[in-house]
């Protein structure tokens, strides 16, 4: 079956059509989900939760954008909903507007790990909570999800400057971050340990 | 070396592509003669690939958790299938079959009694993937799931004459009559609380005649902004869509 004739299909309650839209979908689901949440076990209730949300959705999806838009479109709300419902429990670290907070000792990764495979994920995601969650799903919101500016503003309330300006500070101090563990220079070029030959 | 105050918001704006055509000339003359910021541009680049680079899978049975939850779903609500019209149109093929068959058959049978009752929904002319569909275990093929069987929502294509085929065409089911579409935050809390879903922007939920009255209601009383697209009522049907 193609694409779209699994989308009809399950609209119409095919049960096994719908699971191969999860199997084909997975990841990429999981993978936006962990990015705005930023832990494994939240991203996993949130990507459940929005295929939960296709499955009942799905008989009122039209196609103007693509399943696959529209999937990301409701992980990126159920991971909206589910860190407002949670904001309290986590307490969440949240990067003030001015500076980078970078105080928080047990996520900051140790100057000795490597960044490679499996180990850079991990601190990107841990890169990811230090910024706390405005500034966090703005910046996945824009790289992962590809909204536009506008889009987000729309999305999240907020107006354009906002949106504009805690990308910005998002990136710059995720740059920070990621360059404290020292370890990459194989992905950041300008990381003043390595590639001393790149500065002038 | 460090990134030129002046200019680093207005790099992160040129990688999004978010800058009027001076600025951007502005900027790209910039980074031609800066290496700092040259270095900083093409690291916010690297970032954006990091953050998209998926090398990490869902968990472990991860897709079957999922297919568990909504056969839960399925066991509880029933689903919009197709337009309305075309459910008008089946209903009524499905009506003039019935009566035809019935005359051609001199009365009813008592077997559509028992079709009539049957909870799982399936035909009686099926009746091993109805034992199967009422202990909840489903006969294995690709996954686990057959096509068809999954619960009541086939549309309703009838052999002539067959009357277990009919009891499917029951007028009650699915078809989605009126639809409540609301962003309310009242709303997102009756679901929470009356249904024990979570609220998902983009999900609709079935709901009785009485809950979307009581919902109806609820969101006039307090005032919360809604839209309602008012359908055939003797259909049946209520949904509820999350926006």
């Amino acid at each position: 079956m193609t694409e779209m004739e699994l989308v009809r299909a399950a609209a119409g309650g095919d049960g096994s059509a719908f699971g191969e839209l999860v199997r084909l979908y997975e990841n990429k689901a999981y993978h936006l989900a962990l990015r705005m949440c930023g832990n494994a076990e939240d991203a996993a209730d949130v990507a459940q939760d929005a295929f939960l949300a296709a499955w009942r959705g799905l008989p009122t999806f039209r196609g103007e954008a693509g399943f696959s838009t529209w999937l990301y479109r409701l992980v990126s709300n159920a991971a909206i909903d589910h860190l407002r419902k949670t904001k309290h429990q986590r307490g969440n670290v949240s990067l003030d507007d001015e500076e980078l907070n970078l105080d928080a000792p047990d996520s900051a990764p140790g100057p000795q790990e490597s960044a490679e495979g499996k180990e850079l994920q991990l601190l990107v995601q841990d890169g990811l909570m230090e910024l706390g969650d405005d500034h966090r799903t703005v910046l996945v919101m824009r790289e992962v999800q590809g909204l536009s500016y506008e889009e987000i503003a729309g999305k999240l309330g907020i107006d354009l400057g906002t949106v504009k300006s805690r990308i910005s500070r998002a990136r710059t101090s995720l740059r920070k971050i990621l360059l404290r563990s020292g370890n990459l220079s194989g992905y950041l070029p300008s990381n003043p340990m390595d590639n001393n030959e790149r500065r002038s | 070396m460090k990134v030129c105050k002046e200019f680093e918001a207005r790099i992160s704006a040129l990688i999004d592509d978010e800058l009027s055509p001076e600025e951007r000339a502005a900027v790209l003359e910039h980074i031609a003669d800066c290496p700092a910021c040259k270095a900083y541009w093409e690291d916010l680049l690297t970032i954006g690939d990091i953050l998209r680079l998926e090398d990490t899978a869902a968990p472990e049975g991860f897709a079957e958790s999922v297919m568990a939850r909504v056969k839960e779903t399925r066991q509880e609500k029933k689903v919009i299938t197709f337009p309305l019209w075309k459910r008008f149109a089946a209903v009524a093929a499905c009506c003039a079959i019935a009566v035809l068959g019935v005359w051609m058959m001199g009365g009813v049978p008592n077997y559509m009694e028992d079709a009539a009752v049957s909870n799982s929904g399936a035909p009686e002319s099926l009746p091993m993937q109805a034992d199967a569909a009422k202990s909840g275990e489903m006969p294995e093929t690709d996954g686990g799931w057959s096509y068809g069987n999954f619960g009541n929502n086939e549309p309703c294509d009838t052999a002539p004459g067959s009357v277990a085929d009919d009891a499917e065409c029951d007028a009650s089911d699915e078809a989605a009559a009126s639809v409540i579409a609301t962003a309310s935050d009242a709303a997102a809390e009756w679901v929470e609380d009356n249904l024990g879903e979570n609220w998902v922007s983009g999900a609709s939920y079935s709901l009785s005649e009485e809950q979307y009255n009581e919902v109806r209601t609820m969101l006039e009383k307090a005032g919360e902004p809604f839209s309602e697209i008012m359908g055939n009522e003797t259909d049946g049907g209520y949904q509820l869509l999350a926006e």
